[in-house]
């Protein structure tokens, strides 16, 4: 061992410089006082860091995270492809709500004919919505794809002034 | 003779009283009587400070770590046994928080270093070092700050700690090994590969025998 502590001599020479490294003049004098105060203040818990000591596998996943920036930035960088790709193919013209309507309905037998029907009257509606527009500016009422904001014919038992009965036979 | 022989006594005397202040002061601290806990962060708080500074070569982030440091250790008096000295307790505290603190800041590192004090222009070690062995015998010392810090800061954490605790500040093997809850050979074998490696990073500044 002493042979290897000769070895280092030269590089324990230039370790004694470390020890006159200093903070700056006068750090110390407050030094306790600071830690002190933040005992009694308890603010160094913060609200962050009370949650995290109640998930602490959470705060360990994000401590790892923050240890690897790479990884971090390869995912965004995935999530970031995945959601433009999802924006694109939206937007493209060949995926209109219909089509992700009859993708998305249910394939039960018993309701795919009146399923159907319905579809096939929504189509019938945004047709007769694009050529009547100014019609139904005159009147008032809004024809709309979406079932889900049809005006209701009777609400609370009385009939819906606002509903007109529409006929797609052209009469 | 008598002077050799009393002068031991002496010693053991004094240790053994401030054992028994030390514990006397955890006592009264884990009470809550916060002046006790303001007299142990006055003991320990260069060291503490020193260490966290020499193991992150950064002054801001050596002062988060030991007031984190101290703060933990408060927090956490009341499991605090009595097996180690406190002093070795709130080490070991310390040193696992800044080498946490290393871990997740692996690709983070900036320096900021402290000013050398007066004396190290008058320091026997590296006045030779600098006028008659470096090469580099125009290097500056606080060009040699710098290189000696970023060399530190290439060495693992718990390299770099061993070298720290016991090269920097002087701590005995076997306290280290306390301290970083290894045993004593793991120390050396630490210390001897972490020297290694600063060795052949610091080899354009070391005398070559």
């Amino acid at each position: 061992m002493n042979e290897n502590e000769n070895n280092f001599e030269s590089l324990r020479q230039l370790l004694a410089l470390k020890k006159h490294e200093v903070p700056p003049p006068g750090y110390f004098n407050r030094f306790s006082h600071r830690v002190i105060n933040e005992i009694e203040s308890g603010e160094r818990l913060t609200d962050s860091e009370r949650f995290f000591a109640t998930v602490p596998w959470l705060f360990r996943l994000l401590s790892s995270m923050q240890a690897r920036p790479a990884l971090v930035g390869t995912a965004a960088t995935g999530i970031f492809v995945l959601m433009a790709i999802g924006l694109i193919v939206a937007d493209r013209p060949d995926s209109s709500p219909e089509v992700a309507a009859s993708a998305m309905a249910p394939v039960d037998p018993a309701n795919s004919l009146s399923m159907s029907q319905t579809f096939a009257s929504s189509d019938l509606m945004t047709a007769s919505a694009s050529s009547n527009s100014a019609e139904t500016a005159s009147t008032g009422l809004a024809i709309s794809t979406n079932l889900s904001l049809q005006p209701v014919a009777s609400m609370f038992g009385h009939p819906n002034s606002l509903v007109q009965p529409a006929s797609f036979n052209g009469n | 003779m008598g002077m050799i022989m009393a002068e031991p006594a002496t010693n053991t005397s004094t240790e053994a009283s401030n054992v028994s202040d030390e514990m006397s002061l955890v006592s009264r601290a884990r009470r809550g009587e916060m002046d006790a806990y303001d007299e142990l962060v006055r003991r320990y708080q260069e060291r503490i400070y020193a260490t966290m500074y020499h193991m992150t070569s950064n002054h801001e982030d050596a002062n988060d770590l030991a007031q984190e440091s101290f703060i933990k250790a408060f927090q956490a008096l009341k499991s605090f046994k009595g097996d180690s000295s406190f002093y070795t307790w709130l080490y070991r505290i310390a040193v696992n928080k800044a080498i946490n603190f290393i871990k997740q800041r692996r690709n983070r590192v900036s320096m900021s270093l402290n000013d050398l004090d007066t004396n190290a222009e008058h320091d026997p070690d590296l006045v030779a070092l600098i006028s008659h062995k470096t090469p580099h015998r125009a290097a500056t010392l606080a060009e040699l700050q710098e290189k000696l810090n970023a060399a530190i800061l290439k060495l693992s954490e718990q390299h770099r700690a061993v070298v720290v605790l016991h090269d920097v500040q002087g701590v005995p093997h076997e306290e280290i090994a306390d301290i970083m809850g290894c045993n004593v050979g793991t120390v050396r074998s630490r210390l001897f590969y972490a020297r290694q490696q600063l060795q052949g990073l610091l080899a354009e500044y070391l005398d070559k025998k």
